[in-house]
């Protein structure tokens, strides 16, 4: 009984988001999501790059840089990188410089349909999620120093 | 200035990040290996490129701008009262850490 009554409370929270979470929405709170860690993390890499004046300061440094938790948090910073920005040159050739825009506007009187994005839009925002996953992954395998490069 | 403006000012910053960061990263990958890039000769040898300094003082007040701008944004979208009381401790938060950035660059640049 109280599994059924937990059931329906779970399924009424999600029925709030279900009709309009779609990419462009989850695209939209990653944005804002990926910006706010990012600015976080600025200040703290500026404060954390001034004890590159001292050797002994900046072994410290290193030693903080190898616990787990600050790999977590750089594999998170990766992704927020490279998210943010792909994503943010969508935004701006789609809307500073109306690039990729469908050549005629949807006219559905459906509400949904008008706000949700339409060819080429659509892809170029596939394209984006593909390449920030790969280069992620890349770039993961560089920061445990399974990827090497050698010039 | 009109809001408006604001708004142009964080896109330009932005098309000026994809480049200055770029490059900046390409410095991170440059030594070959991950923990290569974070030895401290490394670190220190960066700095004394002339052309990468440059590029680093541009990133330094684009990327605090753009990211403080863009808090602030957020904040006015939560309330437009909760922005206009943070805009001057986000400048003055902002004007710190430039310093902070400018006298780490300096401090190496002068004493390689």
């Amino acid at each position: 009984m109280a599994e059924s009554v937990l059931e329906l409370a779970i399924k009424r929270v999600m029925g709030w988001f279900l009709p309009v979470i779609n990419l462009e929405r989850v695209a939209y709170i990653l944005h804002r999501i990926t910006g706010f860690y990012l600015a976080i993390y600025l200040p703290l890499h500026i404060i954390s790059t001034h004890n590159s004046l001292n050797p002994i300061a900046w072994g410290e440094e290193l030693k903080l840089y190898s616990s787990p938790l600050i790999k977590a948090g750089e594999i998170f910073l990766i992704f927020s990188i490279f998210f943010h920005g792909l994503n943010g040159l969508r935004l701006l050739l789609v809307e500073y410089f109306n690039i990729f825009l469908p050549k005629t506007m949807p006219s559905s009187l459906y509400l949904e349909k008008i706000l949700s994005l339409h060819n080429p839009q659509k892809t170029v925002l596939y394209i984006v999620y593909i390449l920030s996953i790969i280069l992620t992954i890349l770039g993961t395998l560089y920061l445990y120093n399974i990827l090497t490069l050698r010039w | 200035m009109r809001y408006s403006s604001i708004a142009k000012w964080q896109y330009w910053t932005a098309i000026v990040l994809l480049v200055v960061l770029s490059i900046h990263l390409l410095f991170r990958i440059l030594p070959g290996s991950y923990d290569k890039s974070l030895e401290y000769n490394q670190v220190r040898e960066n700095y004394s490129n002339n052309l990468y300094i440059v590029t680093l003082i541009v990133l330094l007040f684009v990327a605090l701008f753009h990211a403080f701008n863009g808090l602030r944004v957020i904040l006015y979208e939560f309330s437009p009262r909760l922005g206009r009381i943070a805009t001057p401790v986000i400048l003055a938060l902002g004007i710190i850490f430039a310093i902070l950035g400018l006298l780490t660059m300096a401090g190496i640049y002068i004493f390689p």
